[in-house]
């Protein structure tokens, strides 16, 4: 048992220590730089890894794969009616555009980011993007997927990196409708594994499971319409005021390598 | 001199890895706590502090990055490197495989419990309750993947040692 240090290994240790210090110092400091740099390499890895991922995803058995297809078939469904709905509200929107002689369209810049980090715990879902302020993004900003489906938002920015708080995160939460009858507004925040909540919502809404729920355009810097999921269950009883709902997300958060991040939204 | 560099590269290319490439895979394989593993084996089987500085440096790296708990990590893991090394001096003096584990053991409870403390702190100032049974069962994976991780390391340390990177 070695309790004393000898001189040398005194000098050794804080001469270890010194440099170490000064390293993670400079790390510090040129943070924006070196996670840019490291982007380079953490790109492919991550892109490695998700593959490893999907081709794991698609050894699953037959019986889960049955039971996802029903489930997708009744989303079909589901989403075929919604879709009906979505042609009546087009044309109704086209008729009073005309209307009021609305010309200007929306035009929502985009900003595409490699995913560059992911965070493993227990608590949160957090990536990190190689794209940062100096890219015009900016906390709050919402990241998307597909061209409209809200993964999460910006909680963290330096001039070269940001990072994403996803909307699974028990931390996180978004102001959300859901397309019912009613249009039911309120607030979808993360909760344990990859499903999110719906809470608050009046007991005599009319709610029904596949029911797509998207933002509600009530946040500065969050659109309205982005795709948040579609309601899996609903739990409820009749002698509280409000009933609960939960929500499944229409893409898997951790199968993207990259992402969109929609910036400027509260200036248009 | 030319040590400090090569353990400072092989640190960010081990956190690298384990942030971008481990924390992508699928299931439990996304736990494996890879820099952990590599400073307990160098702190433990090899006796030497470079462990801590690794730890230390791996927080860090989670705080430069954005994807810890604020300057949480950083200190953090100073303390479980400090406090495994002094362990590994005092209780595991051997550098037996029993050692390795105990020292490993003993270096990722200590991270399970002060992460917790500092989310218990953090739950003073938010809504959110710490989801306990979530938490014990990620620490629970992350122990079972750390030991035989560190056995197979063990095993082929011999081999590892030729190289005498360190």
């Amino acid at each position: 048992m070695k309790l004393i240090p000898t001189p040398k290994r005194m000098r050794r240790f804080f001469g270890v220590s010194l440099a170490a210090v000064i390293v993670l110092i400079v790390l510090l400091f040129i943070g924006g730089y070196t996670t840019r740099a490291l982007a380079l390499v953490q790109r492919p890895l991550i892109v490695v890894g998700t593959w490893v991922s999907d081709l794991s995803g698609g050894l699953r058995s037959r019986s889960a794969l049955i039971a996802e297809n029903r489930d997708l078939q009744n989303k079909v469904l589901a989403l075929t009616v919604f879709e009906t709905e979505l042609e009546n509200l087009r044309d109704e929107n086209t008729s009073l555009k005309l209307q009021l002689g609305y010309i200007m369209e929306t035009d929502l810049i985009q900003v595409t980011a490699h995913v560059t980090a992911r965070q493993v715990s227990p608590d949160a879902s957090v990536i990190s993007v190689d794209r940062g302020s100096d890219d015009g993004l900016a906390v709050g900003d919402p990241v998307i997927v597909q061209e409209g489906v809200i993964i999460g938002k910006i909680s963290q920015v330096t001039s070269k990196s940001a990072t994403v708080r996803l909307l699974s995160d028990r931390h996180s939460n978004a102001a959300a409708t859901i397309l019912n009858h009613d249009r039911t507004l309120g607030i979808v925040a993360g909760s344990s594994g990859a499903l999110l909540n719906f809470d608050f919502i009046p007991q005599n809404t009319k709610l029904d499971v596949n029911d797509v729920v998207i933002t509600s355009g009530l946040e500065e810097s969050v659109p309205y319409g982005l795709v948040i999921g579609v309601i899996n269950s609903i739990s409820s009883n009749e002698t509280d005021p409000f009933k609960q709902a939960v929500i499944e997300s229409v893409v898997d958060y951790r199968r993207y390598t990259m992402v969109s991040v929609i910036i400027g939204a509260n200036e248009l | 001199m030319i040590r400090i560099i090569t353990a400072t590269l092989l640190l960010i290319t081990l956190a690298t890895i384990e942030t971008s490439l481990i924390a992508s895979l699928p299931g439990v394989l996304a736990l494996i706590p890879l820099v952990l593993m590599a400073a307990v084996y160098f702190i433990q089987h090899r006796g030497s502090t470079i462990g801590i500085w690794w730890l230390a440096g791996y927080g860090l790296f989670l705080d430069v990055m954005g994807i810890g708990y604020g300057i949480g990590e950083t200190v953090i893991y100073l303390i479980v490197g400090v406090l495994a090394y002094l362990v590994s001096q005092r209780t595991f003096s051997n550098r037996s495989l029993y050692g390795v584990l105990g020292c490993g053991l003993f270096a990722i409870s200590t991270s399970a419990v002060l992460h917790l403390g500092f989310q218990f702190v953090k739950t003073t100032y938010t809504e959110n309750d710490i989801l306990w049974i979530e938490a014990g069962t990620f620490y629970v994976w992350q122990v079972a993947i750390l030991m035989i991780a560190l056995f197979l390391v063990f095993n082929l340390s011999s081999r590892l040692e030729k190289f005498k990177l360190i």
